[in-house]
This record gives C-alpha cells, structure tokens and sequence, in this order.
C-alpha cells in the first residue's frame, strides 16, 4: 500500500534540513540544463541513483526508475530522429535515421531527466510532508499555497491507492479470466473503466475534502499557529552555500 | 439554555435531471438543551447524514440542494455563519473517515484545526498527545491515516473531534466500525461529558442502553420522539426468526448441505503466515497475520470477529487472492490454489463500498461483471439485472455515487449475488445497515449455496446462524466455537 510519498529509510538527507534540501534539489535541476559535459550529466543521474539506493533501499529505488521507464524509452527512440546532423550511425536507404550526435543528446536528455526524477522523489521521500511546508513558506510563500500542495502530495498516494483498490475490485469481478485477459487489447480494454472509476472517486473526494478543510477552521480570520517548526535545524544557510559552492565547482570543473 | 434550535427545517437535494428529487427533510423541528445527549435513528437513506451536515453548515455550502427554515446553532444563525465560524460550537464525525482526511500523519490530523485556532504550538502539542492517547492511537502519531484499520479510522476522527471539544457533538453514525471495547468506551464519554450530544443512527445497539436523554425518529423528513423501549423494539437486534423467516438458514448445516443441489466446495487455509510492514512508521515489530488453519464449505456460514486493527481485512485479502503472504497454502476443493484461482471464486464485499462500486449507473455496476463473464447475451443480461434490482429494491438508473452509503452497501452486495461467486467474505455488511436488509442479503446469498464469511463488530450480528466463529486477536486467526 502506497499510503504516503514519505518513506521511511535511513542516511544524511533524512537528517538534513529540508530548507537546505530544497535549495539542493533546485541547484541540481538547474546544473543538468547548464552547458556541461555528457560525463558530468551521468555523474549527477548516478549519484541521485547511489543516493536513493542507499536511502530508500533497491525497492523504492526501483519503483522510482520504473515509473519514468516508459518516458526514458521514448525519448531515447524519438528524440534522435530530431538531431540527424552530424557523423550517421544508421542509414535507411539514402536517410539518415541515427547519428552519433542525435544518440548523445538524447541520451543527455535521459540522463537529465533521470537526475531531476530522482532529486525530487529524494525530495519528498525524506521530508515529511509538514516540514515541506515548513519550508515553503520559510521561502515566503503564502500557506494557501503551501496547503494546496501539501493536499496536492497527500492525494497523490491517495489516488494511486483507489486506483489500485479500484483495479483488485475489478479482479474479483472479472472472474474466471485465464489467457484472453493477459492479451494486450482485453488489458487496455479494461484499462477505461478502472482509469474512469479513478477518476469518479477523486472528483467526489473534492467537496467532502473542501468541507473537511472548512470543518476544521480553514477560513478563520485568526492567525493560523503552527504545531510543528524547523528550529530543531540548525545552519540551513551555511549547508545550502555549501551545496551551492560544489555545484558552481562542478560547473568550472566539467563546463564545455 | 438552547444549543440547537431548529424551525421547520425543510431541504430537497438539486436534481441533475429532468425528475425533480422529492423533499429528504421536511418542516422539521427540533430544540436540543445544552449538555443534552440525543440519540437520532433512521432506516438507511431517512436522511441521517444531510441532516448532519445542514446544521454543521456544510450543506447546501459543498452539495447543491433547497435549504428553508431557522436553525440556531448556541445562539448564532445558521445561514450567517460559515463552517469555520463553528468550529469551537459545533463538530462533525462522518460516517466515513477516509473522506474527512486532511493531513498525512495522525497527529497532523489531529492538530490542523487547533492550528486554525491559532493555539501555540505547546497547548497544540499536549492536546494531541491527550486525545492520541485517549483514543488508543498514540503509537500510531506519525502513522498515515491511510495505514489504520476501518476503527482505528474512525477513533482517529473521534480524537480529531475531542481535541476540537466543541459544545455540540454531532456523531454519525459513529459507533460503526468500532470494537466493542470502543463501543463502551464512546457510550460511556458520551455519558459522562457535560457537552451535547447528537448520535446518529441505523441501529438501536446494547451500548446505547442508559446514555441518551432523548430518543428521536427520524421518519419521512420529521423527527418524533420515541420511548427507549419503542426505539429498542424497532431498531434492535430481534429474534433471528423474524428476520430470516422459512429461511434455511435457520435449519442445521447438515440439512441445509443435504437440501443443496449444487456443487459443494471448499476453501482451507493452512499455516498461512504473512508479514506486514507498515511504510510512514518503524514499526518495532511488524504485523504478522498468522493462521494454523481455516476451512468453509459451501453452505457454510462463518463469522470472523476481532478487534479494530487485528488483521481481519488481512486475512480477508490473502484469501481471496488480492494480497500475498509469506508462508502456508490455501487450498481451493483439495487443490493449491493460485491468486487467479481465488479471486474468480471467493468474492469480497470491501469495508467500503466505494472503493468497489463506481460507474454512472446502478445498471452498468450490475451488469459489468456479467459482460466481462462473457457468457451471457445482452438479453439475458438485462434480464439477470432487472431481476437482482427489483430483489434488492434498487433503481436501475440510479446513480450510485448519490446514494446513500447503506444503498452502495447493498448494490455492492447485488454485484455479487449476480457473479454467484462459491465464496464470499461480507467485511462489516451490517455497518450502516439496518439488521432486515444485512440479514435479507445473508438470505440472498445463501440460497445459492454460498459460503458466507462475516465479518462484524456486533455481537448479536450472524450469531446464531454461524457454523463455526473464528476470532483474530493481534494477528492471530483461531477458531472459538464451532456447532
């Protein structure tokens, strides 16, 4: 059951303050789009891959690759056949349908979008989500916001959870399906009714969750308090000159 | 001194076709003093859970619908007051938990409205370690809400609304999915607390005995009150008898088995064992689902009791194949039985409906597993269908998702009569159900020569037509009685 986006795990970024961890994430997305060298770019997707290894474990780590696989796989076949200038490695006929430079910047765009996948999964899986707002709004932005995304990240898992109790639901009802169903027409077939009853029951969950939020004093003029802090952090802003000073090091290290 | 006033309260909900919705509440009138404890009890669909909300302000605020009348809530007009302006007056426990959620951890949950009340976060910090505590729940403060049980669920929203402790509590249905340790408990708060009290409820239960000032009939959109004893004698737990009359399931199992003319199965577990961890909290030692052995026959009824959290939809899970476990064998008629082998043979109504019903119309709910079957012409398909509608007393063109939570319960059962599944486990079908339509639908079901696993809070529920009761203590899956 994939009850929240928080897991439970163990290393230094669970400890790290999630101000610090923020300004981590960002600085590595903006260093993947810097004009860096290939070698650099993997570096980074490979460290990301090291870290939730050793921090959420083979499980969830595998998880997080597979649920971008799909998107790595068509970017890797499309995304060359937009690049055709350079040294060709295949020819259909007279057409060039791969080069050497078109494979390299796909492979870049990959190698990128696995960094950014992994940064911010790193992200949410060792912040709980009530420090994440914390530090939202320790950035200056304002708690509507910061609660619509919080609700935004607790309905994740909660969708992905109907979805699957959806999907068991349909299990039983189907009954005595043996080979037909494992065809890949039955399967998307049936892929409509359990992606429209996710659907039905995410819409039906925004008015009882509006009159939750209101239920419970969302709308009071009173200054909203807060239970939790990040005073038990200390020195966010000397780790995230820190992480800013390696990432600018790297950049004049492996700059093209 | 009045905490709630109501004058000829009156709502209908909007219609979103062309048939106008007749009036679910009607000139109602109601004066509850302060301090009062009133019990309200409805049939299913009498309008229980509109009623809470109206005087919560929650509707017509979220849901679309006629509102006239007066309603005084601790002096204040209801029509000028927002939800939020009510917040330290009056408070809600839903029917359904999982839909009043807002927070990813328990303690989260508990400490959003103090938030909102602009408490420091000291006072925030004591209050929810209070009502943790209270409610049973403080080893789960940093657990997802989403990784309790059904009772757990519902305590937490208990916890939610004594950390509230405003003047007016309004309990719906709120004594469902509780253990019967948790039923006394909240009798007893409900007893002894000097707030008012306004239960809801489908069904007259033993803890209600001794608690309420007040017994009120929700009926045809009024409220008229009534004598415990009236109450007790149209809404408690009467003689089987009454409920299941000619019905064979008042005769032995030898006889029913003997009168069956299909063929008879069965489903054995044995030495199952499964681990499980939960993902937001180190758990120090994790849950572990341990049965030496199970078995149901077809004919069969079998009741499954435990407390809130013991692992009951655990072992429902493994055994109709949705959930693995890590040790032991489930036999299906003698042989090993695979996950697909189950799932097409032992059918599971969930806690929830929600999570099993969800197309636009109680007519395409019924006849989707009929149509994935694949067996059936479309002819006889209407035919099974309308058939199961008038049993069941549904509106074929209904839609599902505005019914209320007892009538989904009840098409959800209608799915299953019609997929004749040889096995069925009914997780707390009497939750929110009157005890003429749970046992209504246990009469249904076994006419077919189904094998029925009930699972419930009640004690009274399904006693005496059980075969055999296993009970779940921890994790643990024994027998305690057999016939």
């Amino acid at each position: 059951m994939n009850v929240s986006i928080f897991k439970q795990g163990k290393g230094p970024l669970y400890l790290l303050d999630p101000r610090s961890k923020v300004m981590l994430t960002l600085y590595l997305c903006v260093y993947v789009f810097l004009p860096v060298t290939f070698a650099s770019v993997v570096g980074v997707a490979l460290f990301s891959i090291g870290i939730s290894l050793y921090s959420l474990g083979k499980k969830n780590t595998l998880t997080i690759w597979l649920s971008v696989l799909p998107m790595l796989i068509i970017m890797l076949i499309f995304s060359p056949l937009y690049e055709r200038g350079g040294t060709p490695l295949w020819m259909w006929g007279t057409t060039v349908v791969l080069t050497k430079e078109g494979l390299l910047q796909s492979l870049i765009l990959d190698f990128r979008f696995l960094s950014i996948t992994f940064a911010w999964s790193l992200l949410f899986a060792t912040t709980k989500m009530d420090e994440f707002m914390l530090a939202l709004q320790a950035f200056h932005l304002p708690y509507k916001a910061c609660l619509t995304i919080s609700l935004v990240f607790r309905s994740i898992p909660d969708i992905f959870d109907s979805f699957n109790d959806i999907i068991d639901s349909h299990k039983l009802r189907r009954g005595t399906s043996t080979k037909v169903q494992k065809k890949v027409r039955h399967r998307l077939k049936n892929l409509g009714p359990t992606l429209t009853s996710a659907l039905v029951v995410s819409l039906r969950s925004i008015p009882t969750l509006a009159m939750s939020l209101e239920a419970r004093g969302y709308g009071l003029k009173t200054k909203r308090s807060q239970f939790h802090s990040l005073d038990s952090y200390r020195h966010h802003y000397l780790y995230s000159l820190v992480f800013f000073m390696i990432f600018v090091t790297l950049f004049i290290l492996f700059q093209q | 001194m009045e905490s709630l006033a109501i004058e000829n309260l009156s709502f209908t909900y909007k219609s979103w076709n062309e048939k106008k919705n007749q009036p679910l509440l009607e000139k109602l009138n109601l004066t509850v003093l302060s301090g009062e404890k009133v019990l309200i009890l409805s049939p299913p669909e009498g309008g229980k859970t509109t009623f809470s909300r109206i005087i919560n302000a929650l509707i017509p605020k979220f849901i679309d619908g006629n509102l006239s009348g007066n309603i005084h809530v601790n002096d204040k007009v209801l029509t000028d007051c927002q939800p939020y302006d009510l917040v330290r007056d009056i408070c809600y426990v839903s029917q359904n938990p999982l839909e009043m959620f807002v927070s990813t951890t328990c303690e989260n949950e508990v400490a959003f409205p103090l938030e909102s009340l602009g408490l420091d976060s000291h006072c925030i910090a004591a209050t929810v370690h209070r009502v943790l505590e209270k409610w049973g729940l403080l080893s789960f403060a940093k657990a997802s809400p989403f990784e309790l049980s059904g009772g757990e669920r519902k305590r937490l929203l208990l916890s939610v609304s004594s950390a509230i402790d405003p003047s007016i509590f309004v309990l719906d249905e709120a004594f469902d999915d509780l253990d019967a340790t948790w039923r006394n408990f909240l009798a007893q708060e409900i007893k002894t607390s000097d707030k008012t009290v306004i239960t809801l409820s489908a069904r007259y239960l033993r803890q209600f005995e001794g608690v309420f000032d007040k017994v009120l009939l929700l009926e045809k959109g009024t409220l008229h009150q009534v004598t415990e004893a009236e109450a007790r004698s149209l809404f408690t737990h009467k003689t089987i008898e009454s409920y299941l009359k000619d019905s064979l399931l008042l005769h032995p199992y030898a006889s029913r088995v003997s009168a069956y003319q299909g063929i008879r199965q069965e489903v054995r577990v044995e030495g199952l064992l499964a681990v499980r961890k939960r993902e937001s909290i180190k758990d120090e030692q994790p849950f572990v689902m341990d049965c030496a052995h199970f078995a149901v026959k077809s004919c069969e009824v079998v009741r499954l009791i435990g407390s809130n959290g013991s692992g009951k939809s655990t072992f429902s899970r493994i055994a109709c194949g949705l959930d693995s476990f890590d040790h032991g064998s489930i036999f299906l008629n003698g042989k090993k039985a695979t996950d697909q082998m189950l799932q097409s043979n032992v059918g599971y109504l969930f806690q929830n409906p929600d999570y099993q019903i969800f197309l636009p119309t109680v007519y395409e709910e019924l006849a989707w597993g009929l149509v994935n079957a694949g067996t059936y012409t479309n002819k006889e398909i209407r035919e099974k269908v309308e058939q199961c509608t008038a049993l069941f007393s549904l509106n074929l063109q209904e839609t599902p998702t505005t019914m209320s939570f007892a009538l989904r319960k009840k098409l959800q059962a209608a799915v299953y009569y019609l997929l004749e599944r040889p096995f069925l486990i009914l997780d707390e079908l009497d939750g929110a159900m009157s005890y003429e339509d749970a046992y209504f639908i246990i009469s249904e079901l076994s006419k077919k020569g189904c094998a029925l696993i009930i699972i419930t809070h009640d004690d009274q529920f399904a006693q005496e037509i059980a075969d055999a009761t296993y009970t779940v203590h921890h994790g643990v899956l024994e027998v305690l009685d057999e016939r």
